[in-house]
């Protein structure tokens, strides 16, 4: 991320940290540099936020609490006559969960990855 | 056997993609189709209701044709000048047009359901995108099932956005107008008619 977007997050965090809905609070925010659906650049803002519930965080509370970073993004970009598109996320800390809720990495299956050719099959004729 | 693309049916998939399949850990592909699928149902709703709002007697067979018109980057450009003229302040010179419309003139203003359907349609095309695309993408269980309670809201407000039009209530008819100029906008947006 670029010195601009440092200093945006910065700007966002001042705003947004503590910011509260229902039982649910923004407790950081970090800012990352992705791309839109026709290729173009665009913020992603994730707020992270106070511990869920057992059944996750309220609708209502989230949506709260995006509708106040989007503000806060228009805000501070208002002067900016190229402001980036901008979507949102939510996430929390990890040490607040549980492993269960922490997804398991994908594996390959033998054969699947292709940056590495396995030819000790081959003598057998199996198909990999 | 014909059969529409159903938003509700792709929500109930996403909610149990959400979910797992049980104790332990959820799978990282069930929680990437998870966010895609809700986001897949809330597009689907959007370019149905556009379809036959610009084809009042359409069939299912039109539907299904002229869905495949709108395009994500066509519903997602309406959905931010949705959030544009929802915004004091004025919109950028190439938005004016569209922004205009949906704001109507002075003293009007955008239907909240609508302000949330496009956010909601913002942020999850954004989720979705890193969710079939990224190999950094890293969810928690709780991110994922957000996605799926965000889409689940906004689809409901789009049946009650539909539904509204000639309601008795004013705030509700307004709505239901507002609702149509966005799924005009996704339409013109994404280009017109075409052929895949």
């Amino acid at each position: 991320m670029n010195t601009d977007g440092m200093e945006l997050e910065s700007e966002l965090s001042k705003v947004l940290v503590g910011k509260k809905a229902g039982e649910t609070t923004v407790e950081a925010v970090s800012l990352q540099l992705r791309e839109t659906v026709d290729g173009g650049p665009a913020w992603k803002l994730i707020l992270s936020l106070s511990a869920p519930g057992s059944n996750g965080w309220p609708t209502e509370d989230t949506q709260a609490l995006k509708m106040l970073a989007r503000e806060a993004y228009d805000e501070v970009s208002s002067d900016v006559e190229s402001a980036l598109p901008i979507y949102l996320d939510i996430s929390t800390s990890l040490e607040s969960l549980s492993n269960s809720d922490i997804a398991t990495e994908d594996q390959p299956e033998v054969g699947e990855s292709g940056l590495e050719i396995d030819l000790s099959g081959e003598a057998e004729g199996e198909v990999r | 056997m014909s059969s529409p693309i159903w938003a509700s049916s792709l929500l109930n998939t996403a909610d149990k993609l959400a979910a797992g399949s049980g104790a332990g850990r959820p799978a990282l592909a069930d929680l990437r189709r998870g966010t895609s699928t809700a986001y897949y149902a809330l597009f689907h709703q959007i370019i149905r209701h556009a379809s036959i709002a610009c084809t009042p007697e359409a069939t299912e067979a039109d539907v299904a044709n002229i869905s495949r018109w709108f395009t994500h980057v066509g519903v997602l450009k309406a959905s931010g000048w949705v959030l544009s003229a929802s915004r004091s302040g004025k919109p950028k010179k190439e938005d004016v047009a569209a922004v205009g419309l949906l704001r109507r003139g002075p003293g009007h203003t955008i239907a909240p359901d609508l302000v949330l359907v496009a956010s909601v349609f913002t942020d999850l095309q954004g989720a979705r995108h890193d969710a079939d695309y990224s190999i950094d993408y890293n969810p928690i269980r709780f991110t994922t099932k957000s996605h799926v309670d965000a889409a689940t809201v906004a689809v409901k407000k789009t049946w009650s956005m539909w539904n509204a039009l000639g309601s008795p209530r004013l705030a509700r008819d307004l709505a239901a107008q507002d609702y149509r100029r966005f799924l005009l906008l996704a339409l013109s947006a994404s280009g017109g008619p075409r052929t895949r």
